[in-house]
């Protein structure tokens, strides 16, 4: 059972994929290069908060730039999320081109979807916590 | 040796072939009573609990998942997290017909508190444009900054 779902997650990517392939491109002609240091953030605007998913657009900005480490700094789940599908695909990828001897792909583990929830938690934390007690602006 | 042997019968009588004291103890000291009772009148049929055919986590929950989470973090950007919330709960409604999951349940959830965000917010923003689509307002002064 566990290697059906691997195989479903995989068709999965193949769509986001595609659906990547259409998106990228129309970010980098709309999004990309605007001044984006000033956040319009709805949350931001009312509560004076960052919410937890301010700086995500600059981190995806980044790291279709190549800047690794910058994009870590807007929003660390941007990063993460992009090296967890990543990895997934390529290695299932090999493993159906039997490349390098593989016949299965990394396996699934609930443990990246916690991963995913203990990041953006963390996240929305210290970026509030050094706003407010330390002045500190991340984004 | 002397043994012990109990017989209960319905009635409770007793039926015992050699001479016994209280505690039934045999001449070896060590205590073996045999009785025979059928206990299981009484008690509850149990079967050992086990996942169902249909109850196994599927792909399309933990997109709905994903999709979910990722929609409610990009309500705050004008609404624009319905492009996650609407596959999101595509993925939900169709994987959940397939088989019973909380990661499934949990991508329901998630993908219609997206949807429900991000409409909310995406009706605030149209209605800020209807109402003062003249003046120097919010929307306009950030669609302005931004080039546009």
């Amino acid at each position: 059972m566990q290697g059906t779902l691997e195989k479903e997650l995989y068709r999965i990517g193949l769509v986001i994929l595609g659906a990547a392939t259409a998106a990228i491109p129309l970010f980098l002609l709309f999004v990309s290069g605007r001044d984006l240091s000033q956040s319009q953030c709805l949350f931001w605007r009312f509560f004076g908060l960052y919410c937890p998913g301010c700086g995500g657009t600059r981190s995806v900005d980044a790291l279709l730039h190549g800047h690794m480490l910058q994009a870590l700094w807007y929003h660390p789940l941007v990063p993460y999320m992009a090296g967890v599908y990543l990895a997934f695909m390529i290695s299932w990828t090999a493993a159906k081109l039997h490349l390098f001897g593989l016949n299965m792909g990394m396996k699934f583990r609930p443990g990246y979807m916690y991963g995913m929830l203990v990041i953006i938690g963390f996240n929305f934390l210290l970026k509030n916590v050094l706003r407010m007690c330390f002045d500190i602006v991340m984004i | 040796m002397d043994e012990r042997n109990y017989y209960q019968d319905n009635t409770g009588s007793i039926n015992n072939s050699a001479p016994q004291d209280n505690a039934g103890l045999i001449n070896n000291s060590v205590p073996q009573n045999n009785y025979y009772q059928d206990y299981t009148a009484n008690m509850p049929y149990q079967v050992a609990t086990q996942e169902g055919p249909n109850e196994y986590t599927n792909g399309l929950h933990i997109a709905s998942l994903v999709l979910g989470i990722a929609s409610i973090l990009v309500c705050c950007c004008l609404g624009m997290g319905v492009i996650f919330a609407i596959p999101g709960l595509v993925c939900a409604i169709i994987g959940n017909s397939r088989s019973k999951s909380g990661i499934g349940i949990a991508g329901l959830i998630c993908s219609i508190i997206g949807i429900v965000f991000n409409a909310f917010i995406l009706l605030i923003f149209i209605m800020d444009l209807i109402m003062s689509i003249n003046s120097d307002t919010y929307i306009w002064a950030m669609m302005a900054y931004y080039g546009y």
